[in-house]
């Protein structure tokens, strides 16, 4: 469904060149759902900026559905639903319901089909008692709803989350994570980078963990146990990085 | 684009900070500026001012300014105190002697004590010195009329002024300030809105749900700048729409020193026509300060000079006269702004300046625009870090 290669991106940073992705390759099924774990700074965000066209990679390609992420964005955009941070993109001066319609708006979807998605979201969500407020006086784990509601209107195949529970509190984690559960039963293809092992663990099939913009480990969370000895992700977690400390100094 | 344009339009105007800038703003500057001038140019004989004199001297000062309504003497015991405390705007020191010293042959001294501070004490002065000067000329006609000397020895020739170019204080004083009150409300009516636009965006992190959907970057960025012209433009109108209301309803001498007449309604669209166009350039502008912006706060850093030197042309306007307007004048962006509303307040309406105008405007709306469009299509602008 995704299929990242070799792929590097650097940023210039006045005269210096900073590389945020070395090298990257990695393989994301159909149906998967899989965790980006890595520090703050690791590349995480940057990956998954240039899984949805936003970034160019410096060399190496991105396919998403068959579609490269440079030359067909278009068709990647269309496939794509994306959530960057907890509860973003969201109008506060409009209301829950005029969000949603302008963005499916954006998305081409007729009148219609408009309506029927967001009856059907602010049913799944719980949403119907202020659809027709402003954002604005909204708590964040209502706006989280709004956020993430927003990001799969146009039922797309493939759902990126970029930490998306950073800042919330445990009902509004809870949310998101029974939204994950639905949505691979859904059959989509899920990506979500987190710093958070556990959450990981409790909704990823595959991992992947970046340090310093290098993939350092991608498999199955049965082969890692089996491979680390130890069921405990977040000492697997931190002594992967150190020994990629080690390895790539 | 339709969707978006009207998407940005409804939140821009839910925002109160727009409605506050693009109505009650312009409301209260031009209100200011109306109430302001038509107090200034109206003719002073319906001021009366307080002078004071000395009480020795009452008598003879209320004898030699008797015929002036404008000016109320008052006897007080020491006039420069007097004027100091406030209780005065001017004063007169006279000799007591001074219609003997007259009488033989001497010249008094006369002193007029006043605050040229102070506008009514520089219009008490004037007053003061009229009458002076009226009794000045009744003495000599009587000394030489005692010498049987022909008065018309005092006035060898006769000097007239002509205006040849219709208009007068009233015009001009709305001619330069109302396209100043204009460009400063639009700067400032929209640069709220601009900073929320496009540096907005990108501080709520909008901007990227933006890009993630099929919308093609070129729509998006012209729909925001549509968003800025409309915004712009509408406060432009707004604020003449004021300014000539309050002058047709609330005052006597503006209203009586404005009149189009037939030329009323061609001189609506074209004032119209150029305040779109000058509304053009500004929302390329701040669109390009926008774009630069990481937030709302640094987007407006940006945008209050840029307002401010749009008023910049005004000061190089002021003294020039409606019959030496160039072509220059015309083609240099803002600055035709305040040459064509001159016209327009002198009823010119010439079409191959106001053209020019508008072209010029336009044309460097387009270059600051493509600039703009060339940063927006770097990720490294639009994006939040």
């Amino acid at each position: 469904m995704i299929t990242i290669h070799e792929v590097t991106k650097q940023f210039k940073d006045k005269k210096k060149y900073i590389t945020a992705l070395k090298h990257v390759s990695l393989n994301i099924h159909e149906g998967e759902v899989i965790g980006l774990l890595g520090e703050n700074g690791a590349g995480k965000t940057t990956l998954l900026r240039s899984i949805a066209t936003l970034l160019e990679p410096s060399s190496g390609t991105i396919e998403v559905a068959g579609f490269n992420t440079v030359q067909e964005a278009e068709d990647v955009k269309k496939r794509l639903g994306v959530l960057f941070g907890s509860e973003t993109g969201l109008y506060d001066r409009l209301t829950a319901r005029e969000n949603l319609e302008y963005f499916a708006s954006l998305y081409k979807l007729g009148k219609h089909e408009t309506k029927v998605r967001i009856d059907k979201l602010a049913k799944m969500f719980g949403m119907r008692d202020y659809l027709d407020r402003r954002v604005g006086g909204f708590s964040k784990g209502m706006r989280q709803k709004v956020a993430i509601a927003r990001t799969i209107l146009h039922d797309p195949d493939i759902i990126l989350f970029d930490e998306p529970t950073t800042g919330l509190d445990i009902t509004s984690s809870n949310v998101f994570r029974q939204l994950v559960h639905q949505l691979k039963r859904e059959g989509k293809t899920i990506i979500f980078s987190s710093h958070i092992v556990e959450e990981v663990k409790m909704l990823c099939d595959r991992v992947a963990m970046i340090h310093q913009g290098e993939l350092v480990y991608e498999g199955t969370l049965e082969k890692l146990y089996e491979e680390e000895g130890s069921t405990d992700l977040n000492y697997i977690f931190m002594s992967k990085l150190a020994r990629g400390e080690n390895e790539y100094a | 684009m339709l969707n978006i344009l009207k998407k940005e339009l409804k939140d821009s105007f839910r925002d109160q900070r727009t409605l506050l800038l693009t109505v009650l703003l312009p409301l209260v500057l031009m209100s200011g500026l109306v109430f302001f001038n038509e107090n200034l140019l109206s003719p002073y004989e319906e001021d009366v001012y307080e002078v004071a004199v000395q009480d020795a001297q009452y008598p003879l000062v209320q004898k030699l300014l008797a015929d002036n309504e404008n000016l109320h003497i008052s006897a007080v015991d020491n006039v420069k105190e007097t004027i100091e405390e406030g209780n005065a705007v001017a004063g007169i020191v006279i000799p007591a002697d001074f219609e003997e010293k007259m009488a033989a042959g001497a010249t008094p001294s006369v002193q007029i004590l006043n605050d040229l501070n102070s506008q009514n004490s520089t219009l008490a002065t004037s007053a003061i010195e009229a009458s002076f000067m009226q009794y000045s000329q009744r003495i000599v006609t009587e000394q030489l009329a005692a010498q049987s000397i022909d008065t018309a020895i005092l006035t060898p020739f006769t000097l007239e002024q002509v205006q040849i170019v219709e208009g007068d204080l009233t015009i001009i004083m709305l001619a330069f300030l109302i396209p100043l009150m204009l460009t400063l409300s639009v700067g400032l009516g929209l640069s709220t809105s601009a900073a929320d636009l496009i540096a907005g965006e990108k501080e709520r992190r909008t901007m990227e749900a933006l890009l993630m959907t099929p919308v093609n970057h070129r729509s998006l960025l012209v729909a925001k700048w549509l968003t800025m012209v409309i915004i712009a433009s509408m406060t432009g109108i707004i604020t003449l729409t004021i300014v000539f209301v309050e002058i047709h309803f609330f005052t006597e001498t503006l209203k009586a020193g404005i009149s189009f007449g037939s030329n009323a309604l061609p001189i609506a669209l074209v004032s119209v026509s150029v305040i779109i166009s000058y509304s053009a350039i500004l929302a390329s502008a701040l669109m390009v300060t926008s774009i630069f912006a990481k937030t709302i706060k640094e987007a407006q850093t940006y945008s209050t000079p840029i307002t401010m030197l749009t008023l910049l042309p005004s000061m190089l306007m002021y003294n020039v006269g409606i019959n030496e307007l160039t072509f220059t004048h015309f083609a240099v962006p803002v600055m035709n702004i305040f040459a064509v509303f001159k016209e327009l307040f002198f009823g010119i309406v010439n079409i191959e300046h106001i053209l020019t105008a508008i072209t010029s405007n336009l044309l460097v709306a387009l270059i600051i625009f493509i600039i703009g469009r060339v940063l927006f299509f770097r990720v490294k602008w639009v994006l939040a870090k």
